[in-house]
Protein backbone atom coordinates (compact mmCIF):
# COMPACT_ATOMS: atom_id res chain seq x y z
CA UNK A 1 0.00 0.00 0.00
CA UNK A 2 1.54 3.71 -0.66
CA UNK A 3 1.97 5.82 2.29
CA UNK A 4 0.31 8.92 0.33
CA UNK A 5 -2.35 8.67 -2.86
CA UNK A 6 -3.70 11.63 -4.48
CA UNK A 7 -6.44 11.74 -7.69
CA UNK A 8 -7.01 14.76 -9.56
CA UNK A 9 -6.63 17.06 -6.64
CA UNK A 10 -8.28 20.53 -7.14
CA UNK A 11 -7.91 23.20 -4.83
CA UNK A 12 -9.63 26.77 -5.78
CA UNK A 13 -9.46 29.72 -3.72
CA UNK A 14 -12.77 31.90 -5.04
CA UNK A 15 -12.13 32.28 -9.19
CA UNK A 16 -8.17 31.15 -8.60
CA UNK A 17 -7.94 27.55 -9.34
CA UNK A 18 -4.26 26.71 -7.35
CA UNK A 19 -3.98 23.65 -7.79
CA UNK A 20 -6.13 22.05 -10.97
CA UNK A 21 -6.05 18.16 -10.97
CA UNK A 22 -2.91 16.75 -9.44
CA UNK A 23 -2.31 12.71 -9.52
CA UNK A 24 0.71 11.71 -6.56
CA UNK A 25 1.92 8.62 -5.20
CA UNK A 26 4.31 8.17 -2.78
CA UNK A 27 5.54 4.72 -1.55
CA UNK A 28 6.26 3.51 2.00
CA UNK A 29 9.63 4.14 2.67
CA UNK A 30 10.44 6.37 -0.57
CA UNK A 31 11.34 10.41 -0.68
CA UNK A 32 9.51 12.16 -3.21
CA UNK A 33 10.47 15.81 -3.73
CA UNK A 34 7.67 18.32 -4.92
CA UNK A 35 9.50 21.04 -7.06
CA UNK A 36 7.72 23.61 -8.59
CA UNK A 37 8.14 28.20 -8.59
CA UNK A 38 6.40 30.01 -6.00
CA UNK A 39 2.52 29.79 -7.15
CA UNK A 40 3.16 25.83 -8.71
CA UNK A 41 0.54 25.20 -5.86
CA UNK A 42 3.32 22.90 -4.02
CA UNK A 43 2.15 24.41 -0.96
CA UNK A 44 -1.64 23.85 -1.52
CA UNK A 45 -0.93 20.67 -2.32
CA UNK A 46 1.13 19.39 0.73
CA UNK A 47 -1.40 21.46 2.80
CA UNK A 48 -4.13 19.18 1.53
CA UNK A 49 -1.97 16.17 2.73
CA UNK A 50 -1.02 17.37 6.14
CA UNK A 51 -4.89 18.45 7.22
CA UNK A 52 -4.46 22.01 7.26
CA UNK A 53 -6.64 23.46 3.97
CA UNK A 54 -9.92 21.81 2.65
CA UNK A 55 -9.84 20.29 -1.33
CA UNK A 56 -12.13 21.46 -3.62
CA UNK A 57 -12.09 18.02 -5.31
CA UNK A 58 -10.43 14.57 -5.80
CA UNK A 59 -9.61 11.45 -3.84
CA UNK A 60 -6.87 12.11 -1.34
CA UNK A 61 -5.56 8.90 0.78
CA UNK A 62 -2.74 9.40 3.79
CA UNK A 63 -1.72 6.39 5.58
CA UNK A 64 -4.92 4.83 4.49
CA UNK A 65 -7.04 8.06 6.29
CA UNK A 66 -8.95 11.07 4.24
CA UNK A 67 -7.31 13.76 5.61
CA UNK A 68 -10.56 15.71 5.59
CA UNK A 69 -11.98 13.48 7.69
CA UNK A 70 -8.96 12.67 10.14
CA UNK A 71 -5.46 12.15 10.27
CA UNK A 72 -3.66 9.33 12.26
CA UNK A 73 -1.81 12.52 13.47
CA UNK A 74 0.40 10.18 15.95
CA UNK A 75 2.27 8.46 12.71
CA UNK A 76 2.86 11.91 10.95
CA UNK A 77 5.65 14.61 11.53
CA UNK A 78 4.98 17.87 10.12
CA UNK A 79 7.83 20.42 9.52
CA UNK A 80 6.35 23.85 8.39
CA UNK A 81 7.85 25.84 6.24
CA UNK A 82 7.84 29.32 9.04
CA UNK A 83 6.70 28.25 12.17
CA UNK A 84 8.16 29.30 15.83
CA UNK A 85 8.09 27.46 19.80
CA UNK A 86 8.25 28.51 22.66
CA UNK A 87 10.72 31.21 23.09
CA UNK A 88 11.26 31.16 27.08
CA UNK A 89 11.63 27.27 27.07
CA UNK A 90 15.15 25.19 26.28
CA UNK A 91 15.89 23.54 23.16
CA UNK A 92 15.02 20.15 25.51
CA UNK A 93 12.00 21.70 27.15
CA UNK A 94 10.35 21.85 23.81
CA UNK A 95 11.27 19.02 22.75
CA UNK A 96 10.16 16.89 25.94
CA UNK A 97 6.75 18.66 25.71
CA UNK A 98 6.19 18.00 22.15
CA UNK A 99 7.01 13.91 23.10
CA UNK A 100 4.52 14.11 25.63
CA UNK A 101 2.00 14.45 22.79
CA UNK A 102 2.39 11.12 21.00
CA UNK A 103 2.56 7.44 22.50
CA UNK A 104 5.75 6.14 20.92
CA UNK A 105 8.40 9.38 21.25
CA UNK A 106 11.96 9.46 20.18
CA UNK A 107 13.89 10.12 23.54
CA UNK A 108 14.82 13.89 23.33
CA UNK A 109 18.59 13.06 23.46
CA UNK A 110 18.65 10.93 20.62
CA UNK A 111 16.72 13.56 18.59
CA UNK A 112 18.84 16.10 19.79
CA UNK A 113 22.12 14.93 18.21
CA UNK A 114 20.43 13.62 15.21
CA UNK A 115 19.47 17.07 14.34
CA UNK A 116 22.88 18.66 15.90
CA UNK A 117 21.68 20.61 18.84
CA UNK A 118 22.73 18.23 22.06
CA UNK A 119 25.25 21.28 22.87
CA UNK A 120 22.22 23.90 22.52
CA UNK A 121 20.32 21.54 25.05
CA UNK A 122 20.14 23.79 27.52
CA UNK A 123 19.56 27.18 25.89
CA UNK A 124 16.62 29.19 25.21
CA UNK A 125 14.80 28.96 21.70
CA UNK A 126 14.51 32.82 21.26
CA UNK A 127 18.33 32.33 22.15
CA UNK A 128 18.88 30.23 18.73
CA UNK A 129 20.04 31.60 15.54
CA UNK A 130 17.83 31.19 12.36
CA UNK A 131 19.90 27.82 11.13
CA UNK A 132 19.26 26.09 15.13
CA UNK A 133 16.05 27.02 15.31
CA UNK A 134 15.16 25.67 11.86
CA UNK A 135 16.77 22.58 13.02
CA UNK A 136 14.64 22.08 15.95
CA UNK A 137 11.88 22.70 13.33
CA UNK A 138 12.73 19.53 12.17
CA UNK A 139 13.66 17.76 15.55
CA UNK A 140 9.95 18.43 16.81
CA UNK A 141 8.33 16.79 13.03
CA UNK A 142 10.23 13.67 13.85
CA UNK A 143 9.71 13.60 18.08
CA UNK A 144 6.80 11.07 17.36
CA UNK A 145 8.71 8.26 15.65
CA UNK A 146 6.75 9.29 12.67
CA UNK A 147 6.11 6.83 10.02
CA UNK A 148 5.50 10.06 7.35
CA UNK A 149 7.09 13.10 7.07
CA UNK A 150 6.31 16.30 5.30
CA UNK A 151 9.32 18.40 5.12
CA UNK A 152 8.43 21.95 3.47
CA UNK A 153 11.54 23.73 2.44
CA UNK A 154 13.72 22.25 5.05
CA UNK A 155 17.25 23.44 4.16
CA UNK A 156 16.16 27.20 2.85
CA UNK A 157 18.54 29.67 4.69
CA UNK A 158 20.99 27.15 5.88
CA UNK A 159 24.39 27.50 5.19
CA UNK A 160 26.17 24.86 2.94
CA UNK A 161 27.63 22.92 5.66
CA UNK A 162 23.96 22.88 7.30
CA UNK A 163 22.82 21.57 4.13
CA UNK A 164 24.96 18.88 4.24
CA UNK A 165 24.19 17.87 7.68
CA UNK A 166 20.55 18.04 7.10
CA UNK A 167 20.45 15.69 4.01
CA UNK A 168 22.75 13.44 6.51
CA UNK A 169 19.44 13.63 8.69
CA UNK A 170 17.31 12.79 5.86
CA UNK A 171 18.97 9.91 5.04
CA UNK A 172 19.04 8.21 7.81
CA UNK A 173 15.98 9.10 8.30
CA UNK A 174 14.91 7.40 5.49
CA UNK A 175 17.34 4.25 6.42
CA UNK A 176 14.39 3.68 9.23
CA UNK A 177 12.03 3.30 6.63
CA UNK A 178 10.14 6.66 7.39
CA UNK A 179 8.20 7.88 4.24
CA UNK A 180 9.30 11.60 3.45
CA UNK A 181 7.39 14.21 1.09
CA UNK A 182 9.96 17.13 0.62
CA UNK A 183 9.05 20.30 -0.95
CA UNK A 184 11.96 22.21 -2.39
CA UNK A 185 13.36 24.92 -3.96
CA UNK A 186 17.13 23.33 -4.78
CA UNK A 187 17.39 20.79 -7.40
CA UNK A 188 20.46 19.93 -5.62
CA UNK A 189 18.44 19.06 -3.00
CA UNK A 190 15.73 16.87 -4.68
CA UNK A 191 19.19 14.96 -6.70
CA UNK A 192 20.85 14.44 -3.14
CA UNK A 193 17.74 13.21 -1.36
CA UNK A 194 14.89 12.14 -3.25
CA UNK A 195 14.23 8.95 -5.06
CA UNK A 196 11.99 10.50 -7.33
CA UNK A 197 10.56 13.74 -8.34
CA UNK A 198 7.58 15.30 -9.35
CA UNK A 199 7.75 18.60 -10.79
CA UNK A 200 4.60 21.08 -10.57
CA UNK A 201 3.90 24.13 -12.70
CA UNK A 202 0.81 25.71 -13.05
CA UNK A 203 -1.42 23.74 -10.72
CA UNK A 204 -0.23 20.83 -12.61
CA UNK A 205 2.16 17.94 -12.95
CA UNK A 206 4.37 18.76 -15.67
CA UNK A 207 6.96 15.93 -14.52
CA UNK A 208 7.67 13.02 -12.63
CA UNK A 209 10.50 10.77 -12.00
CA UNK A 210 13.72 9.65 -10.50
CA UNK A 211 16.31 12.72 -10.50
CA UNK A 212 18.70 10.98 -13.12
CA UNK A 213 15.91 10.32 -16.11
CA UNK A 214 13.51 13.13 -15.18
CA UNK A 215 12.28 15.23 -18.36
CA UNK A 216 14.37 12.94 -20.82
CA UNK A 217 17.39 14.28 -19.14
CA UNK A 218 19.47 10.81 -19.61
CA UNK A 219 17.73 10.91 -23.45
CA UNK A 220 18.67 14.54 -24.33
CA UNK A 221 22.33 14.09 -25.48
CA UNK A 222 24.85 15.45 -23.78
CA UNK A 223 26.21 19.38 -24.55
CA UNK A 224 30.05 19.59 -25.36
CA UNK A 225 31.44 23.22 -25.13
CA UNK A 226 34.78 24.79 -26.12
CA UNK A 227 36.46 27.79 -27.23
CA UNK A 228 38.84 27.59 -30.64
CA UNK A 229 40.85 30.34 -32.34
CA UNK A 230 39.34 29.20 -35.53
CA UNK A 231 35.82 28.06 -36.56
CA UNK A 232 35.49 24.10 -36.19
CA UNK A 233 33.78 21.94 -38.79
CA UNK A 234 30.70 21.87 -35.96
CA UNK A 235 29.35 23.74 -33.33
CA UNK A 236 27.54 27.12 -32.64
CA UNK A 237 28.80 30.18 -31.11
CA UNK A 238 26.82 30.41 -27.99
CA UNK A 239 27.91 33.01 -25.01
CA UNK A 240 31.60 33.12 -26.74
CA UNK A 241 31.69 29.56 -26.94
CA UNK A 242 31.18 26.91 -29.15
CA UNK A 243 28.52 24.64 -28.05
CA UNK A 244 26.82 21.18 -29.62
CA UNK A 245 24.54 18.77 -28.28
CA UNK A 246 24.73 15.24 -29.24
CA UNK A 247 23.87 11.68 -28.89
CA UNK A 248 26.67 10.44 -29.97
CA UNK A 249 29.24 11.90 -27.84
CA UNK A 250 32.09 9.42 -28.40
CA UNK A 251 32.43 9.72 -32.48
CA UNK A 252 32.03 12.93 -31.80
CA UNK A 253 34.55 14.17 -29.66
CA UNK A 254 37.00 11.73 -31.86
CA UNK A 255 36.23 14.18 -34.89
CA UNK A 256 36.36 17.13 -32.86
CA UNK A 257 39.90 16.39 -31.35
CA UNK A 258 41.39 14.83 -34.97
CA UNK A 259 40.17 18.75 -36.09
CA UNK A 260 42.21 19.77 -33.12
CA UNK A 261 45.45 17.77 -33.77
CA UNK A 262 45.00 18.62 -37.66
CA UNK A 263 45.05 22.05 -38.10
CA UNK A 264 46.85 23.01 -34.32
CA UNK A 265 43.94 24.71 -33.02
CA UNK A 266 44.01 24.01 -29.41
CA UNK A 267 40.69 23.50 -27.36
CA UNK A 268 40.55 25.32 -24.78
CA UNK A 269 37.74 24.85 -21.61
CA UNK A 270 36.64 21.67 -23.28
CA UNK A 271 33.57 20.68 -21.19
CA UNK A 272 30.91 17.37 -21.82
CA UNK A 273 28.07 17.09 -19.85
CA UNK A 274 24.30 16.23 -19.38
CA UNK A 275 21.95 18.73 -19.18
CA UNK A 276 21.81 19.84 -14.99
CA UNK A 277 18.70 18.94 -13.49
CA UNK A 278 17.73 22.43 -13.33
CA UNK A 279 18.39 22.92 -16.88
CA UNK A 280 15.50 20.39 -16.93
CA UNK A 281 13.52 22.12 -14.63
CA UNK A 282 13.76 25.67 -15.94
CA UNK A 283 12.67 24.16 -19.78
CA UNK A 284 9.91 22.38 -17.66
CA UNK A 285 8.24 25.41 -15.72
CA UNK A 286 9.08 28.20 -18.00
CA UNK B 1 -6.68 13.53 31.89
CA UNK B 2 -3.21 13.33 31.74
CA UNK B 3 -2.58 15.56 28.47
CA UNK B 4 -4.83 18.55 30.53
CA UNK B 5 -2.01 18.09 33.51
CA UNK B 6 0.71 18.31 30.73
CA UNK B 7 -0.37 21.03 28.87
CA UNK B 8 -0.64 22.76 32.69
CA UNK B 9 2.67 22.38 33.95
CA UNK B 10 4.09 23.87 30.19
CA UNK B 11 1.69 26.72 29.99
CA UNK B 12 2.95 27.75 34.09
CA UNK B 13 6.96 27.28 33.02
CA UNK B 14 6.05 29.27 29.86
CA UNK B 15 4.30 32.18 31.92
CA UNK B 16 6.53 32.66 34.36
CA UNK B 17 9.50 32.34 31.92
CA UNK B 18 7.98 35.15 30.18
CA UNK B 19 8.99 38.34 31.95
CA UNK B 20 6.19 40.48 29.88
CA UNK B 21 3.62 38.37 31.20
CA UNK B 22 4.84 37.78 34.37
CA UNK B 23 5.34 41.50 35.06
CA UNK B 24 1.99 42.77 33.46
CA UNK B 25 -0.22 40.23 35.29
CA UNK B 26 1.27 41.11 38.63
CA UNK B 27 3.45 43.85 39.20
CA UNK B 28 0.90 46.24 37.43
CA UNK B 29 -2.35 44.98 39.81
CA UNK B 30 0.23 45.01 43.26
CA UNK B 31 1.62 48.65 41.68
CA UNK B 32 -2.17 50.09 41.65
CA UNK B 33 -2.83 48.07 45.04
CA UNK B 34 -0.23 49.81 46.84
CA UNK B 35 -1.02 53.20 45.47
CA UNK B 36 -4.17 53.60 45.59
CA UNK B 37 -4.67 51.69 48.76
CA UNK B 38 -2.06 53.40 50.70
CA UNK B 39 -3.41 57.06 49.24
CA UNK B 40 -6.95 56.07 50.15
CA UNK B 41 -6.05 54.78 53.59
CA UNK B 42 -8.33 55.77 56.34
CA UNK B 43 -11.41 57.38 53.42
CA UNK B 44 -14.84 55.66 53.87
CA UNK B 45 -17.23 55.46 51.25
CA UNK B 46 -20.44 57.44 51.96
CA UNK B 47 -22.18 55.65 49.41
CA UNK B 48 -21.87 51.98 50.39
CA UNK B 49 -22.62 52.75 54.18
CA UNK B 50 -19.41 54.22 54.99
CA UNK B 51 -17.39 51.12 55.22
CA UNK B 52 -13.66 51.75 54.40
CA UNK B 53 -12.29 52.47 50.62
CA UNK B 54 -10.02 49.37 50.58
CA UNK B 55 -13.22 46.99 51.94
CA UNK B 56 -14.38 48.04 48.73
CA UNK B 57 -10.83 48.32 46.63
CA UNK B 58 -9.72 45.18 47.30
CA UNK B 59 -11.66 42.98 46.14
CA UNK B 60 -12.68 45.20 42.81
CA UNK B 61 -8.59 45.30 41.88
CA UNK B 62 -8.51 41.70 42.29
CA UNK B 63 -10.91 41.58 39.52
CA UNK B 64 -8.75 44.05 37.78
CA UNK B 65 -5.99 41.63 38.12
CA UNK B 66 -8.11 38.49 36.75
CA UNK B 67 -9.45 40.13 33.64
CA UNK B 68 -5.95 41.25 33.13
CA UNK B 69 -4.42 37.90 34.05
CA UNK B 70 -7.23 36.12 31.89
CA UNK B 71 -8.29 38.22 29.20
CA UNK B 72 -5.21 40.22 28.15
CA UNK B 73 -2.89 37.35 28.59
CA UNK B 74 -5.26 35.04 26.18
CA UNK B 75 -5.90 37.54 23.83
CA UNK B 76 -2.42 38.76 23.27
CA UNK B 77 -0.50 35.13 24.36
CA UNK B 78 -3.17 33.33 21.53
CA UNK B 79 -2.66 36.20 18.87
CA UNK B 80 1.21 36.01 19.48
CA UNK B 81 1.10 32.17 18.90
CA UNK B 82 -1.25 32.54 15.94
CA UNK B 83 0.69 34.92 14.02
CA UNK B 84 4.38 33.01 15.07
CA UNK B 85 2.93 30.15 13.46
CA UNK B 86 3.26 28.05 16.82
CA UNK B 87 -0.82 27.33 16.57
CA UNK B 88 -0.41 26.01 13.20
CA UNK B 89 2.28 23.75 14.30
CA UNK B 90 0.76 22.43 17.23
CA UNK B 91 -2.11 21.49 15.03
CA UNK B 92 -0.20 19.43 13.11
CA UNK B 93 0.29 17.23 16.63
CA UNK B 94 -2.18 14.97 17.97
CA UNK B 95 -2.84 17.39 20.82
CA UNK B 96 -6.00 17.92 20.45
CA UNK B 97 -8.03 21.38 20.56
CA UNK B 98 -9.87 20.90 24.02
CA UNK B 99 -6.56 20.05 25.74
CA UNK B 100 -4.71 23.30 24.53
CA UNK B 101 -7.59 25.39 25.35
CA UNK B 102 -8.03 23.63 28.70
CA UNK B 103 -4.40 23.85 29.61
CA UNK B 104 -4.46 27.57 29.42
CA UNK B 105 -8.04 28.12 31.05
CA UNK B 106 -6.10 26.02 34.30
CA UNK B 107 -3.20 27.49 33.66
CA UNK B 108 -5.18 31.05 34.04
CA UNK B 109 -6.75 29.73 37.20
CA UNK B 110 -3.81 28.94 38.71
CA UNK B 111 -2.83 32.35 38.23
CA UNK B 112 -6.12 33.93 39.06
CA UNK B 113 -5.70 31.97 42.85
CA UNK B 114 -2.63 32.97 43.16
CA UNK B 115 -3.33 36.98 42.64
CA UNK B 116 -6.23 36.43 44.79
CA UNK B 117 -4.34 35.16 47.82
CA UNK B 118 -1.42 37.70 47.53
CA UNK B 119 -4.17 40.72 46.76
CA UNK B 120 -6.47 39.65 49.85
CA UNK B 121 -3.70 38.84 52.01
CA UNK B 122 -1.73 42.43 51.42
CA UNK B 123 -5.38 43.95 51.69
CA UNK B 124 -5.48 41.97 55.20
CA UNK B 125 -2.23 42.38 56.55
CA UNK B 126 -1.60 46.19 55.45
CA UNK B 127 -4.39 47.72 54.93
CA UNK B 128 -7.07 46.53 57.50
CA UNK B 129 -9.12 44.78 55.53
CA UNK B 130 -11.90 42.27 56.32
CA UNK B 131 -10.98 38.57 54.99
CA UNK B 132 -13.97 37.85 52.67
CA UNK B 133 -17.29 36.88 55.03
CA UNK B 134 -18.60 34.66 52.50
CA UNK B 135 -16.34 32.33 50.69
CA UNK B 136 -17.87 30.27 48.71
CA UNK B 137 -19.83 33.05 46.64
CA UNK B 138 -16.04 34.53 45.89
CA UNK B 139 -14.77 31.29 45.01
CA UNK B 140 -17.69 31.13 42.65
CA UNK B 141 -17.45 34.63 41.22
CA UNK B 142 -13.85 34.37 40.45
CA UNK B 143 -13.97 30.78 38.66
CA UNK B 144 -16.86 31.99 36.84
CA UNK B 145 -14.85 35.19 35.86
CA UNK B 146 -11.59 33.24 35.25
CA UNK B 147 -14.21 30.86 32.50
CA UNK B 148 -16.03 34.20 31.24
CA UNK B 149 -12.67 36.51 30.30
CA UNK B 150 -10.43 33.65 29.47
CA UNK B 151 -13.15 32.89 26.83
CA UNK B 152 -13.58 36.66 25.99
CA UNK B 153 -9.88 36.51 25.50
CA UNK B 154 -10.10 33.56 23.14
CA UNK B 155 -13.04 35.48 21.19
CA UNK B 156 -10.88 39.33 20.73
CA UNK B 157 -7.60 37.13 19.87
CA UNK B 158 -9.73 36.07 16.30
CA UNK B 159 -10.38 39.45 15.61
CA UNK B 160 -7.31 40.43 15.77
CA UNK B 161 -5.37 40.53 12.39
CA UNK B 162 -1.53 40.57 13.48
CA UNK B 163 0.69 41.19 16.56
CA UNK B 164 1.03 44.88 15.54
CA UNK B 165 -2.96 45.62 16.40
CA UNK B 166 -2.75 43.72 19.02
CA UNK B 167 -2.22 46.20 22.11
CA UNK B 168 -4.55 48.77 20.55
CA UNK B 169 -7.38 46.36 19.95
CA UNK B 170 -7.05 44.26 23.24
CA UNK B 171 -5.82 46.89 25.65
CA UNK B 172 -7.74 49.82 24.64
CA UNK B 173 -11.36 48.71 25.70
CA UNK B 174 -10.17 46.97 28.51
CA UNK B 175 -8.58 50.24 29.82
CA UNK B 176 -11.63 52.46 28.96
CA UNK B 177 -13.53 49.80 30.43
CA UNK B 178 -11.81 49.77 34.61
CA UNK B 179 -12.34 53.17 34.55
CA UNK B 180 -16.34 52.77 34.01
CA UNK B 181 -16.46 49.89 36.10
CA UNK B 182 -15.61 50.90 39.24
CA UNK B 183 -12.20 49.59 39.54
CA UNK B 184 -10.81 52.42 41.04
CA UNK B 185 -14.12 54.05 42.90
CA UNK B 186 -17.63 53.05 43.35
CA UNK B 187 -19.44 54.49 40.49
CA UNK B 188 -23.35 55.63 41.62
CA UNK B 189 -25.63 53.78 39.68
CA UNK B 190 -27.43 56.19 38.19
CA UNK B 191 -25.04 57.97 35.90
CA UNK B 192 -24.79 57.39 32.39
CA UNK B 193 -20.93 55.18 33.32
CA UNK B 194 -22.84 52.93 35.11
CA UNK B 195 -25.04 51.77 33.00
CA UNK B 196 -22.94 51.64 29.89
CA UNK B 197 -21.00 49.22 32.12
CA UNK B 198 -23.34 46.97 33.29
CA UNK B 199 -23.69 45.94 29.91
CA UNK B 200 -20.01 44.67 29.79
CA UNK B 201 -18.49 42.39 32.61
CA UNK B 202 -16.10 43.87 33.96
CA UNK B 203 -18.20 45.82 36.29
CA UNK B 204 -20.25 42.75 37.48
CA UNK B 205 -17.53 40.57 38.57
CA UNK B 206 -15.98 43.67 40.74
CA UNK B 207 -19.82 43.69 42.49
CA UNK B 208 -19.79 40.01 42.41
CA UNK B 209 -16.23 39.78 43.82
CA UNK B 210 -17.26 42.98 46.40
CA UNK B 211 -20.07 41.18 47.15
CA UNK B 212 -18.12 38.82 49.34
CA UNK B 213 -16.33 41.48 51.25
CA UNK B 214 -19.40 43.68 52.09
CA UNK B 215 -19.99 43.51 55.75
CA UNK B 216 -23.79 45.03 54.99
CA UNK B 217 -24.90 41.74 52.52
CA UNK B 218 -27.02 39.21 54.00
CA UNK B 219 -28.10 36.03 52.96
CA UNK B 220 -26.43 33.79 51.05
CA UNK B 221 -24.19 36.13 49.43
CA UNK B 222 -24.46 34.79 45.64
CA UNK B 223 -25.04 37.77 43.42
CA UNK B 224 -27.59 35.83 40.77
CA UNK B 225 -27.70 39.33 38.49
CA UNK B 226 -24.16 39.70 38.52
CA UNK B 227 -23.24 35.66 37.67
CA UNK B 228 -25.62 35.63 35.01
CA UNK B 229 -24.25 38.37 33.05
CA UNK B 230 -20.75 36.55 33.21
CA UNK B 231 -22.02 33.47 32.13
CA UNK B 232 -23.61 35.52 28.96
CA UNK B 233 -20.69 36.80 28.25
CA UNK B 234 -18.67 33.43 28.61
CA UNK B 235 -21.29 31.77 26.36
CA UNK B 236 -21.40 34.64 24.01
CA UNK B 237 -17.46 34.81 23.75
CA UNK B 238 -17.14 30.46 23.62
CA UNK B 239 -19.56 31.32 20.73
CA UNK B 240 -17.71 33.53 18.68
CA UNK B 241 -14.26 31.81 19.59
CA UNK B 242 -15.28 28.52 18.50
CA UNK B 243 -16.57 30.09 15.04
CA UNK B 244 -14.00 32.22 14.16
CA UNK B 245 -10.87 30.82 15.98
CA UNK B 246 -7.90 29.87 13.22
CA UNK B 247 -4.87 28.15 13.64
CA UNK B 248 -3.17 29.54 11.26
CA UNK B 249 -1.43 32.86 10.58
CA UNK B 250 -2.52 35.85 8.48
CA UNK B 251 -0.15 36.84 5.50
Amino acid sequence: MSAIEVEGLRVTYGAVEAVRGVDLRVEQGEVLALLGPNGAGKTSTVEVLEGFRTRTAGRVDVLGHDPAVDLPRQRIGVVLQESSSDPYLTVAEVLRKFGGYYDHPRPVEDVLAMVGLTDKAGARVRTLSGGQQRRLDVGLGIIGSPELVFLDEPTTGFDPSARRDAWDLVRQLTGDGTTVLLTTHYMDEAQALADRVVVLAGGLVVAEGPPATLGGRDSQGVMIRFDAAHTPPFGERVGGLWEFRTDEEVAMLHRLTAWSLDTGTPLTGLTVARPSLEDIYLELTS
Amino acid sequence: MRLLAWQLRWEQKTFWRNPQSAFFTFAFPLMFLVVFATLNSGEHLKELGGISYNQYFIPAILAFGLMSACYSNLAMGLTERRETGALKRLRGTPLPAWALVGGLLLSSLVVTVLLAVITIAAGVAFYDVHPPYRVLPLLVALTLGTVTFCALGIAVSTLVPNNEAAPAIVQFPFFLLNFISGVFFPVASSSVLHQIAAYFPLSHLVDASFGAFDPRVTGSGFRGTDLAVLAAWAVGSTYVAVRRFRWEPHR
